[in-house]
């Protein structure tokens, strides 16, 4: 039996329920032979959102990149509803794609065209729906991120947090099973990052789908997590419940939930010596 | 999915079998718009054998729904499943669709 809308809003009734959906073994990656992603596993059950935290640079946005497909990792397996992205043949890999959204970290909106065209997007792109029944899918969306009423206004006329949330409306036109969120807070004052951080809570309790957040915000991240992963030079640092991290004493942890300077996490971190770089060829 | 219609003392039932989804909307939408584009007063929504409904189908009910308004027509769903109520719910538009146990009661009433 299909349960996509039935993920309950306890977390014992999730960790009964939920079946795995992203899996990530053992994924590292390289660029220009910088290790940016070292080693990193993890998982996410259906109505569960993960959080992936870290300093900016730490990897978390090609951690999702890898997650989504949209780059390979060098070693390890990301699988998504049980099956390997980096095997699949196109279509099934465009199968797939219908099956999760993504919130950019931008916005990522097409600026010339309205609200309303944004997130109906991807339903006349994917679906064969005719135009009454697209309008009224744009709409119920529309709604459910608050924005109904606002269909005819130019991204440009938007304002950040509403910029997000249309991104979000457009994630969850085809009724995903996962969202992957990068930095859906970020540039947002302190109410509509709180705004944003209930949307996010409100779409896994009440849809049941998924959710990986990237996010170097803790507040919005303690209020969104199911379970946390601590990203710090590309390794996994930490991971846990929120109570657990919370309660941490790894300092590296520490500093950073806490929002310290002073710690572990020095204010330089090249790993190449200053005098090196300055003098060497 | 599959669909298909009868008429029971008169009124047209459409029974469905399987999920309603992105895919398939479209074919219970070409279905209901025969319906209502005769003007059907009502339409009896049998979905006993739906275990899913995506937005793509709430929003296909939801334009019978309309095209059925100028003529007071009704749309009335039987034996929707629990997952198919709570979307409707969810989406507050249990309203707009009287529900029935089954699809006599719904012909009937
Ligand atoms: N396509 C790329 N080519 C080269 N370096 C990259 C590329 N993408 C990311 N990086 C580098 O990888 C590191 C991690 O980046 P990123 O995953 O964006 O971190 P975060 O999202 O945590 O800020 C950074 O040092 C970044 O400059
Ligand atoms: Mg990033």
């Amino acid at each position: 039996m299909k349960t996509r809308f039935s993920g309950g809003s306890s977390v014992s009734e999730k960790a009964q329920l939920g079946v795995e959906v992203v899996r990530a073994d053992h994924i590292s990656k390289a660029f220009d032979g910088r290790m940016v992603l070292s080693d990193v596993s993890l998982s996410v059950r259906k109505g569960e959102t993960l959080v992936v935290m870290g300093r900016s640079g730490s990897g978390k946005t090609t951690c999702l990149r890898i997650l989504m497909g949209q780059e390979t990792a060098d070693t390890g397996q990301v699988l998504l509803f049980d099956q390997n992205i980096a095997t699949l043949k196109k279509k099934d890999l465009n199968g797939i794609r219908r099956r999760f959204g993504v919130v950019f970290q931008s916005g990522a909106l097409l600026n010339s065209l309205n609200v309303f065209e944004n997130v109906a997007l991807p339903l006349r792109k994917l679906t064969e729906l005719d135009r009454a029944v697209i309008e009224i899918v744009v709409k119920l969306k529309l709604e459910q991120v608050g924005l109904r009423g606002f269909e005819y206004l130019m991204p440009a006329q938007l304002s950040g947090g509403m910029r997000k949330r249309v991104g979000i409306a457009r994630a969850l036109a085809l009724d995903p099973e996962i969202i992957f969120y990068d930095e859906p807070t970020s540039g947002l004052d302190p109410v509509m990052t709180a705004v944003i951080s209930q949307l996010i809570r409100e779409i896994s309790s009440s849809l049941g789908v998924a959710s990986v957040v990237v996010t170097h915000d803790m507040e919005s991240a303690f209020s969104v997590a199911d379970q946390m992963l601590m990203l710090y030079l590309g390794e996994v640092v930490a991971r846990g419940t929120p109570e657990e991290i919370r309660g941490t004493d790894e300092e590296l942890v520490r500093q950073f939930v806490d929002g310290k300077a002073e710690g572990p996490i020095p204010l330089r971190q090249a790993t190449t010596d200053l005098l090196e770089d300055l003098l060497g060829g | 999915m599959k669909l298909s219609n009868r008429t029971v003392s008169g009124v047209p039932v459409v029974d469905i079998e399987g999920d309603v989804d992105m895919y398939t909307s479209p074919g219970l939408r070409e279905q209901l718009a025969r319906f209502t584009s005769k003007q059907q007063k009502r339409i009896v929504v049998n979905l006993e054998g739906v275990e899913f409904m995506d937005s793509s189908g709430i929003a296909t009910l939801v334009q019978a729904y309309k095209e059925a308004q100028p003529f007071n027509g009704e749309v009335c769903l039987a034996s929707p499943a629990g997952n198919v109520l709570r979307v409707l719910k969810l989406s507050n538009l249990t309203s707009l669709f009287p529900v029935f146990d089954s699809v006599d009661e719904a012909v009937n009433s």
